[in-house]
């Protein structure tokens, strides 16, 4: 099966509302913010590669200049890259496809779903353009935001259309999965990433507009001269970071959740092996997580006033949480084991995101105990441990989708070489920079300094090798990049089903799909599951 | 007596009058001038700043009386000194009064008031005199205690170390000084400080519920929850409802009607198609 290609015409994929088109739209939006955050990256590892002013102009703005640089980083790639591009770019593409639906339930909705993304990119950018660059972090804690000269709005605004399009992403994907789903196909028949973005999309749906609320009172705080986050005047500053909080420790999943669900999709296809406990990995990994994720977020507060039994009782949810994480690896394993394992570009992303699950995992636990958060909460330690299982492994998640069902969506298929060449780099890459920061984290190493003279000199060593890993990063993420838009020019035509998967995206559709996206309409029998290899 | 002597007589008085008057005006008091704001205090300086560390006190009984002997429970201090029949006596009977509308606790088993005497000249009678005035027994049952420093060279340091100010006027032979209390955590740490002529038996609670904040028990969570909905105006010197916490509330609930609703919607026009086939 093949779709003939009707050329490009701009104006198609502005009005489009196929979901597959907007999927590519949320793809380059996403790798969009993700290149510009890894610019500010490399600013912010030359900057630490010595001590005192590096590339900074000079010691008294110092600060503000690499706040900056610090503020787009966490903003770009939490809210540009990483839940966009897994819950706009994947589950757009993907989901309808899995379950056997034409589109989505709300078309007209999604299309102005991903261009209220777009703006929220385009205003994300003007970081560059005013002469008040915002310095206030990804979380914009008052009363800094409310002090700076930086621009408060700018980071307001960005919240509101990104929240605003995930919203109405969350309202699209539930719907269509409660309601959309082929005749015959039962929810134990789901493919787990269908599972993953429908536990992960309740969870947004639910917390986001509690971010907006606090962003929108920070903007009154801000510029209309109310006092909601004033202490002086009748209001409570750590009431936004319980607000942030709230939503943003359950953000955590709303990107760990579809990245397991992208890894379970490449493990059962490579290893030829239906999900091992596809029960417990759901019910008891996927849905407990969402019940208990609004549960969590005091930890990231540890250090303000509260009473004992909460703070201890938070410690507890936290830890909690790795049970059904660990349920969810446990079947991700499982998943593996006496397979017919075939190692190609995605599966070296899965065999990574294994390692960097535990490492992430394992060193996610001292920061959830109270005594030892107290010590390392503020560390690199704490940097290095979301960089894991935060950044690196939902990075990996993405670039493992693309490389996955690449064949799918362009028909053609990638340079293997490049790509291993870019895995390999992008591996050692993160290795290199992180472990150093683990390191001098428990020696105490703050997190967020431009300029660390005032510590052991031998920090300078470690963030030295930390800035040559961050390079060897970039190379990596520029090979393995071009590979994806080189070889949607010219590679390699892609037959149907390259990986021999059993998912309805892969043996009931064109490739690329077409409009309509399944020749007839789809059914499936009691017998039948996206993982039925033996 | 002739109408001239008794003329004469008159405006010497009236002379006498308006000499008296003409003093009395251009010779102002020595103390009736003083700026309030010198008793207004920088209240965030001194939030968790510990009160009467190994200060010896004397209670109603001349007994010595020792903060680390009382129950483990936040308590109102309340400057005064026990021969005032002004500004302390006021502050006691309303302090009183306030703290009789409190619901949530009660005095000598949720919280305690301790009376510190910053007169130097006070006694063990001065003290029962006001005891008695204000009828309440100071003692551990009613939870109202009385005191007085030991050693009165110490008393301007230790009330100092709280930023508490007051003056003795000679002519009028009395202190001036703020009618504040101060709201403090069972391990004496200053929470916070209230005008007791100008606040509401709500703010009374919510600061004692604010002052055993680290020690609430998960019996008490509806009391912590009701605190967490205000917050404390300095500029006010009371508490207002948090609106951030009701807007957060709201979002979140928006949250969870957004997914239910749009099932709904869904659900109604699904069921319209069906029913059009």
């Amino acid at each position: 099966m093949s779709t003939a290609s009707s050329g490009f015409k701009l104006s198609e994929w502005i009005f489009t509302t196929d979901h597959k088109r907007i999927g590519i739209l949320y793809l380059i939006g996403s790798i969009a913010a993700f290149s510009l955050a890894g610019i500010m990256a490399l600013l912010i590892r030359i900057e630490q590669a010595a001590p005192g002013p590096t590339i900074v102009s000079d010691a008294y703005t110092g600060g503000d200049q690499y706040n900056v640089w610090l503020y787009f980083h966490g903003a770009a790639m939490i809210l540009g890259f990483l839940i966009p591009g897994l819950t706009g770019f994947a589950a757009n593409y993907l989901l309808p496809l899995m379950i056997g639906a034409k589109d989505v339930a709300f078309p007209r909705i999604n299309a102005l779903s991903v261009w209220l993304f777009w703006a929220g990119i385009v205003v994300a950018l003007l970081t560059f353009v005013v002469p008040d660059k915002p310095d206030i972090m990804w979380t914009g804690y008052p009363p800094y935001s409310i002090t700076t000269a930086g621009n408060t709005a700018l980071y307001v605004f960005t919240v509101h259309l990104i929240g605003f399009s995930s919203i109405l992403a969350s309202v699209n994907f539930l719907v269509t999965i409660i309601y959309m789903r082929a005749p015959g196909m039962g929810w134990n028949q789901l493919n787990m990433f269908v599972w993953s973005c429908f536990t992960a999309l309740i969870i947004q749906l639910v917390f986001v507009p509690v971010l907006a609320a606090a962003v929108t009172l920070l903007l009154f705080d801000r510029y209309l001269g109310t006092h909601f986050f004033d202490p002086a005047n009748g209001g409570d500053v750590l009431l936004y970071q319980n607000l942030f909080w709230f939503y943003s420790h359950p953000a955590v999943y709303v990107i760990f959740l579809p990245a397991m669900g992208i890894f379970y999709e490449i493990f059962a296809t490579m290893a030829k092996n239906p999900i091992f406990n596809y029960k417990a990995a759901v019910y008891g990994g996927m849905c407990f997580i969402v019940l208990i994720s609004g549960e969590v977020w005091v930890h990231h507060l540890y250090y303000s006033g509260m009473p004992d039994w909460l703070r201890i009782g938070q410690m507890v949810t936290t830890l909690l949480i790795s049970i059904p994480v660990g349920l969810m690896t446990i079947s991700l394993f499982g998943t593996l084991y006496k397979g017919s394992i075939t190692f190609n570009i995605p599966m070296y992303y899965g065999t990574a995101a294994l390692y960097l699950l535990l490492i992430g995992g394992l060193t996610g636990i001292p920061l959830a105990m109270t005594v030892m958060s107290v010590h390392l909460g503020e560390t690199s330690f704490t940097h290095a441990h979301f960089h894991f299982i935060m950044g690196i492994f939902a990075t990996f998640s993405v670039f493992a989708a693309v490389d996955f069902w690449f064949p799918k969506i362009s028909g053609r298929m990638l340079n293997p070489a490049q790509g291993k060449l870019g895995f390999w780099l992008n591996f050692i890459g993160v290795n290199i920079t992180f472990w150093p920061l683990f390191i001098i984290g428990v020696e105490g190493m703050p997190r967020r300094y431009w300029d660390y003279s005032q510590f052991p000199s031998h920090f300078a060593h470690y963030h030295k090798v930390a800035t040559l890993g961050a390079f060897i990063v970039a190379i990596g993420m520029v090979l393995t990049i071009s590979n994806w838009i080189i070889s949607a020019i010219k590679g390699e035509k892609a037959p149907d089903n390259p990986w021999g998967s059993n998912s309805l995206e892969w043996t009931h559709t064109a490739t690329p799909p077409g409009p309509g996206n399944f020749p007839k309409e789809v059914t499936v029998d009691a017998d039948w599951t996206p993982y039925n290899y033996k | 007596m002739g109408t001239g002597r008794i003329t004469w007589l008159m405006a010497m008085v009236i002379w006498g009058m308006l000499l008296q008057g003409a003093w009395a005006f251009s010779k102002p008091t020595e103390h009736s001038d003083i700026d309030p704001n010198l008793f207004r205090i920088d209240e965030q300086k001194y939030m968790g700043v510990k009160f009467g560390n190994e200060v010896m006190l004397l209670d109603e009984n001349g007994k010595p009386f020792e903060f680390a002997n009382l129950p483990n429970l936040p308590f109102v201090l309340v400057p005064a000194y026990y021969t005032c029949d002004g500004a302390c006596f006021n502050v006691g009977v309303a302090l009183k009064e306030l703290l009789k509308d409190v619901k949530s606790m009660s005095a000598g088993k949720g919280f305690n008031v301790v009376f510190v005497s910053f007169d130097k000249n006070d006694t063990t009678e001065s003290l029962s005199k006001f005891v008695k005035q204000l009828d309440i027994p100071g003692d551990p049952v009613t939870g109202w205690r009385f005191t007085r420093y030991e050693k009165p060279e110490v008393i301007t340091q230790e009330m100092g170390k709280i930023g508490y100010k007051f003056f003795w006027s000679p002519r009028d032979r009395t202190f001036f000084h703020p009618t504040l209390v101060m709201i403090l955590t069972p391990e004496g740490r200053v929470a916070r400080y209230l005008n007791v002529l100008n606040v509401t038996p709500k703010d009374i609670e919510l600061a004692l519920l604010e002052a055993k904040s680290n020690q609430f028990k998960p019996s008490e969570t509806l009391d912590y929850l009701v605190s967490l909905c205000y917050s404390y105006n300095f500029k006010e010197g009371r508490y207002t409802l948090s609106i951030p916490v009701f807007v957060g509330l709201g979002s979140f609930l928006l949250g969870i009607g957004l997914l239910v609703g749009s099932l709904g919607i869904y659900r109604l026009i699904y069921h319209r198609k069906n029913i059009g086939k």
